[in-house]
């Protein structure tokens, strides 16, 4: 059924039709809208699940795992502060093989206190062992939740899948929302190898001896591995059942392109039209949409990637002392190519704290690429520039 | 001849028979903890799952492959053990397994301090499930550390001789009063008896139950392994633990009358006391009869209220129930 | 279920999903110390000179069985309902119990097992017969005792009396109404179904000589006791009626009712001037007891004392005679001194002084003498005679080879029950003899004696107790005769227990040193190590499991377990 949903509400729509058993959540803005929906369509008997409207998002995430355990499929959502309190257990979520689903609106991190979107606070997992989404559209985002619970529970890693906050969150779009019986078809019920079971009582979570826990930790690593293949198979199935297939990144306008824009979530959708302007007046630019994070698709990217003459990767997002995250990633997966064909590799810092990214931004940053006048190996984008660069008493005041 | 020989027992204590615990747990010798268990689980049989957060018996659990209980544990992280249980029951209750005892199995840290705002969550949601809290009066696990769980007076590593314990224990069964839930109580290893029925009988009620359990601890305390059970007993015998039960925050009743010996008797056991001055010990026997005074006010007072109108948390809106 | 051991990634779970079981763990290995069940002597059996096993009869009882109590006490104690009627029950005085209501009435429960038991089929079985045999001198609770061990053990048993009939002081000392004859001829009886013979009316030193003796038998015992009253040693003691107290209980005894003067004058603080006074008082004769010293330092038993106090006995104590008032030819009084009491003498009790100047008349008709017997030593040569006593060491062996002694001939004792305990004993040294070993070095104790192991080192007092499992449980009330019916009759003035009364006084022992399977240890245990045996009394120790923690000892609220330590 088409429907005009906002991001938040789709992700509502998708845990519904995912037929989700325990929500445990915590208000955040500006997740609250999920939450808001979700408990509406418990009370109304849309959803048939019991909602543990918790204390704090630590123990939203906690709840999920203790319902998670004894075996229901859980979800929950979060923002910034929210996902940072959870941080513990989001570590406890994948090393328990959970495949919990967590909607994470990208909220920056306070302080400044900010309810705008960027990505530090879902980059800021990306070692947990959790699998990562990064959704451009509403529709993509009731796809996403959906394939996300399927991806989970068959390689036993719980998922983020992540919208940025009032870009996508708020932004009402028309989007396809599938029948309950499509759903079904492609969601089989969960049946937790390692649940809680009368039957077969066993401990889980307790002391592991430093002669086993590096196992543990390589199955976890194996089946990042796995997922890959995972998640490109079951974006085809997706595909097949309702006309609109997916892959771990998006190609757009590849064909000839010598530059290649790497970015991820709305900013790539402001993109499009600009790669399209700039294809008009003869830059040889695509695009290159990050969507499964983690697992990273390193392989990927180097056969996107490889031989083409340059490569800008914007970050919505900073990792102080190491710049952008998506940056780092691209370029290490990138240096395990042959020296001659390693693009070269420039990074883009922008949209911090929601300052808008916007086309002409975008048509910028990527023509000043093109033109050689921006050469630094990361440039912070519009932000008042340093009288003196070198100067790190600026980080001080 | 006509004597009644069924008649004869020389059991001292009438406990369920069954044993959910098994021997060659990592328990120090003497660990009240390990009996605590022992006996909770007597009274909650095999259908139960049980949830530790960090705390001793994280570690008396056994390191995996190993498992020291026949029932499904699942160890936490050190905040979460009331709201793992609420997890767990919301799962439950969605595969319409309603008769299965959810069962949070906690230290005075996880209980007191660091999970103390997941247990006000979970209890203020009236969570169907039974919070067991098993105090040792410090953060043994780690090393005998303080906790606000500590009562006024002792030793810990982070609270010296040259500075011991300042801060009265906290009241935590109070607050769980305070929360209205069905039933909060305290019990007592060296009470086995009191403290299985009052498992049974949170057993079968609906809602959130808090139990505050008193166990010794010889490697904390400084006291002998063989006194476990003494100590615990003394504690009760001197007022310093009270055994009560109260329902809905409102009706208390008082279980055993103590014989109020001297809490010297009880004190001169442990070397964490060792150091008190009279003039602390003195401190210590007035605020016993504080303690006292309030306790008995509060039963006397119970008997005049009323129970909460809404003492049966009835569905609300469209057959919402717990844990929804 | 998982590898324990896997090398392969696939034999681990993906997560730390655990289900073995920790029982693999052996604890055990951690204790330096480990618990042990080990029955320990009682505080009333480490005083009871008959040496019976009374917390295990008690235990017995409680449970409904009777006749495996009584059997039981029967093991190594003929005399049971005599026991249990005449015998001081210093196990009382030390009864735990008495600290939680007040002391088992052991005695009656003697008393009780005795009754119930005056069959053979409560004996035990015979040892084989052995070929030897053992003359028993005396025919008294310590040669009867004597003789039982001894024709239980295989042996060829006569004792010989000088009386006409066998007893001893149990049959001419001890008045009807504490020891009815019948009993003591039935408890005779199942002595005599083991082949023992009596050879009555037969006096050794005079009809038979010792080395007669010797000669046909493999061993002898002497155990003569004391039968012969100590003077007064005062003016006018000679006079016709000053009579001696033994004789007098021996005349009455025999079935005598002596026509008597009134009020008479009983001198003396034991057990004989307390059955005179009250055999006295059933005569119709008004008796004042005279004691030197107080009432606490008088040797009889305080329940007879007590007794006497009921009928209304007069007793002047701190009082000693000087000399026997006689007035034309008749006793008028007796002119006595009072006394106080000055420093201990050799018996331990403060020697009584004179008060210069305090003499006084009691007027009485006549006096009866009753401070203290001795025994009649005549059969024996010198080098067996000590004074008054015969002369036997540690292993009641006599300087004579082959001769032995026990009883208050040998120590002075002065009860039944000290005498049927050094019977037993002085048996089984004779027995080691029979059987051709050496002489120990000490005659056995009576624990070890004993059917059952028992640690006799250390007897469980009540600080060994855990009184946290003990409530106050009073002692019954006794049933007597009337004060007033009972004084003109000799009937047996306690009455004994019912079968119901028997089993609710048997609860109450507290069955210290015992383990009475009260499962404090198995519910106390942390580590769950303690395991009720499958079909048999008593636990199991998991030591794989047991960490030597102690719990079990000091919550056992009768002290049948000990820590010991663990051989490395």
């Amino acid at each position: 059924m088409r429907m005009v949903v906002k991001g938040n509400g789709a992700v509502a729509h998708a845990v519904r039709l995912s037929r989700a058993q325990v929500v445990s959540a915590y208000p955040i803005t500006p997740q609250t809208s999920i939450i808001e929906e979700l408990a509406t369509m418990v009370a109304r008997g849309e959803l048939d699940a019991r909602f543990i409207k918790v204390e704090s998002e630590h123990s939203a995430l906690a709840g999920c795992i203790g319902a998670a355990s004894a075996g229901a499929r859980t979800f929950t959502a979060t923002s910034a502060q929210g996902l940072a309190l959870m941080h513990e257990l989001i570590h406890w979520a994948a090393g328990a093989r959970l495949p919990i689903v967590l909607a994470n609106v990208n909220r920056a991190m306070a302080p400044g206190w900010s309810i705008w979107t960027d990505q530090n606070d879902s980059l800021s997992q990306r070692d947990t062992g959790w699998m990562q989404i990064y959704c451009q559209s509403s529709q993509e985002v009731v796809d996403s939740v959906i394939q996300a619970f399927r991806v989970s529970e068959k390689v036993l890693l719980p998922t983020m899948v992540v919208l940025d906050a009032f870009f996508l969150s708020h932004t009402y779009e028309d989007a396809e929302i599938p029948e309950q019986a499509v759903v079904d078809s492609f969601l089989p019920a969960l049946d937790l190898p390692h649940k809680m079971d009368l039957e077969h009582p066993a401990a889980l979570g307790n002391l592991v001896f430093p002669d086993r826990y590096m196992e543990f930790r390589r199955k976890m690593d194996l089946a990042h591995d796995l997922a890959l293949d995972v998640w490109d198979e079951v974006g085809r199935e997706w595909g097949q059942l309702t006309g609109r297939p997916y892959g771990v990144v998006e190609e757009y306008r590849l064909d000839g392109a010598e530059l290649v824009l790497v970015t991820a979530a709305t900013a790539a959708s402001t993109a499009r039209p600009v790669v399209d302007r700039l294809r008009d007046a003869g830059v040889p630019v695509g695009l290159v949409r990050l969507r499964v994070f983690r697992p990273f698709p390193a392989a990927v990217l180097r056969s996107l990637l490889g031989g083409r003459r340059k490569v800008l990767v914007l970050d919505r997002n900073c990792s102080f002392g190491h710049h952008g995250v998506f940056h780092q990633e691209v370029k290490s997966a990138l240096y395990e190519l042959p020296h001659a064909e390693q693009p070269r590799v420039c990074g883009v810092i922008a949209g911090l704290g929601g300052r808008d990214i916007t086309p002409d931004d975008l048509g910028e940053m990527l023509t000043g690429v093109w033109e050689g006048r921006i050469q630094d190996p990361v440039t912070w984008w519009d932000v008042l520039p340093a009288r003196d660069p070198a100067t790190a008493a600026l980080a001080m005041g | 001849m006509a004597i009644d020989i069924s008649s004869y027992d020389p059991r001292n204590l009438h406990l369920p028979d069954g044993e959910i615990l098994s021997s060659g747990h990592l328990a120090c010798p003497g660990c009240g903890a390990a009996l605590g268990m022992r006996l909770a689980l007597k009274a909650l049989g095999p259908n139960t799952m049980v949830v530790i957060p960090a705390c001793c018996w994280a570690v008396i659990n056994g390191p995996y492959p190993f498992e020291a209980l026949s029932v499904p544990v699942l160890q936490v992280a050190f905040e979460t053990a009331a709201i793992s249980a609420s997890g767990i029951r919301a799962a439950l209750d969605t595969q319409g397994k309603k008769d299965i005892n959810v069962v949070a199995w906690a230290g005075d840290g996880g209980t007191f301090d660091i999970g103390f705002q997941a247990l006000s969550g979970t209890v203020e949601r009236n969570d169907d499930i039974i919070y067991i809290c098993y105090d040792n009066e410090a953060y043994m696990n780690t090393g005998i550390q303080r906790s606000s769980a500590t009562p006024y007076g002792a030793w810990t590593t982070t609270t010296p001789v040259e500075t011991p314990k300042a801060e009265p224990k906290k009241n935590m069964v109070e607050i769980m009063v305070e929360h209205r839930i069905p039933y909060t109580a305290t019990a007592s290893i060296a009470f086995p008896e009191d403290f299985v029925r009052k498992v049974e009988k949170a057993k079968e009620i609906r809602g959130a139950k808090f139990i505050h359990l008193w166990i010794s601890c010889p490697a904390g305390h400084k006291s002998e392994e063989r006194s476990s059970v003494k100590i615990a007993r003394l504690a009760v015998e001197t007022g310093v633990f009270p055994l009560y039960e109260v329902e809905y925050g409102t009706r208390y009743t008082i279980n055993h009358e103590p014989a109020f010996t001297d809490v010297s008797a009880y004190l001169e056991l442990q070397g964490r006391f060792r150091h008190l001055k009279d003039e602390h010990i003195e401190t210590i026997r007035r605020n016993i009869r504080w303690e006292w005074e309030r306790l008995r006010a509060k039963e006397e007072m119970g008997r005049k209220l009323s129970l909460p109108p809404d003492v049966v948390r009835a569905a609300v809106g469209d057959g919402e129930t717990t844990a929804g | 279920m998982v590898e324990l051991n896997p090398k392969f990634l696939e034999d681990i779970p993906l997560t730390s999903y655990s289900d073995n079981p920790i029982t693999a763990i052996k604890t055990g290995t951690w204790k330096y110390v480990q618990p042990l069940y080990e029955d320990r002597l009682p505080a009333c059996s480490h005083l009871c000179p008959a040496g019976n096993d009374i917390s295990k009869a008690m235990d017995l009882i409680a449970r409904g069985d009777v006749a495996a109590a009584a059997r039981l006490w029967r093991a190594g104690n003929p005399l049971a309902s005599t026991l249990g009627r005449v015998c001081p029950h210093p196990c009382e005085s030390e009864c735990n119990r008495g600290q939680f209501g007040g002391a088992i009435a052991i005695h009656m429960m003697e008393r009780f097992l005795g009754d119930r038991s005056l069959d053979e089929s409560f004996l035990p079985e015979k040892a084989k017969p052995t070929g030897k045999s053992v003359a028993v001198v005396g025919a008294g609770p310590a040669g009867i005792s004597a003789a039982y061990s001894l024709a239980l053990a295989g042996h060829e048993v006569e004792v010989f009396d000088d009386k006409p009939e066998p007893g001893g002081y149990l049959r001419t000392g001890i008045p009807d109404y504490r020891l009815p004859k019948e009993i003591l001829d039935r408890e005779l009886d199942l002595v005599k179904s083991l082949g023992v013979r009596f050879t009555c009316a037969t006096q050794v030193g005079a009809d038979i000589t010792l080395d007669d003796l010797r000669e046909r038998f493999d061993a002898v015992i002497v155990a003569v006791g004391f039968h012969r009253s100590r003077p007064l040693a005062v003016p006018g003691e000679d006079h016709p009626d000053v009579l001696r107290g033994v004789t007098l209980l021996e005349r009455i005894l025999a079935g005598e009712r002596p026509e008597l003067p009134s009020p008479l004058a009983v001198v003396g603080g034991g057990n004989t001037a307390i059955d005179v006074a009250r055999s006295l008082l059933r005569l119709g004769v008004e008796p004042i007891v005279v004691y030197r010293r107080s009432r606490l330092e008088m040797p009889a038993i305080p329940a007879e004392v007590e007794e006497a106090d009921k009928e209304g006995i007069p007793f002047h104590f701190l009082t000693a005679p000087k000399q026997v008032v006689v007035e034309g030819g008749r006793v008028t009084a007796l002119e006595c001194l009072k006394m106080r009491l000055g420093e201990p003498d050799e018996s331990g009790r403060r020697r009584p002084l004179p008060v210069e100047g305090s003499e006084f008349r009691l007027p009485v008709a006549g006096v009866v003498t009753a401070i203290g017997e001795s025994a009649d030593l005549g059969l024996l040569p010198e080098a067996a005679r000590d004074g008054w006593r015969v002369a036997a060491d540690e292993r009641f062996a006599t300087p004579v080879d082959g001769v032995f002694a026990a009883g208050d001939a040998v120590s002075g004792e002065g009860t039944v029950t000290a005498a049927v305990g050094a019977g037993r004993r002085a048996a089984a040294v004779v027995d080691r003899r029979l059987s051709g070993r050496e002489l120990p070095a000490a005659a056995p104790s009576l624990q070890r004696l004993w059917r059952r192991q028992i640690e006799a080192g250390h007897p469980v007092y009540v600080d060994q107790l855990n009184p946290a499992y003990f409530t106050q449980v009073p002692r019954p009330q006794l049933r007597e005769l009337d004060a007033e019916v009972r004084s003109s009759s000799f009937d047996e003035v306690v009455q004994g227990f019912t079968d119901e009364e028997a089993v609710q006084e048997a609860r109450r022992c507290l069955v210290c040193g015992t383990c009475n399977e009260c499962c404090n240890c198995l519910f106390f245990c942390p580590d769950v190590a303690i395991h009720k045996r499958n079909g048999a009394a008593g636990f199991d120790i998991d030591t794989e499991h047991c960490k030597g923690c102690g719990i079990c000892v000091e919550e056992c609220p009768r002290s049948a377990l000990t820590l010991v330590e663990v051989e490395s």
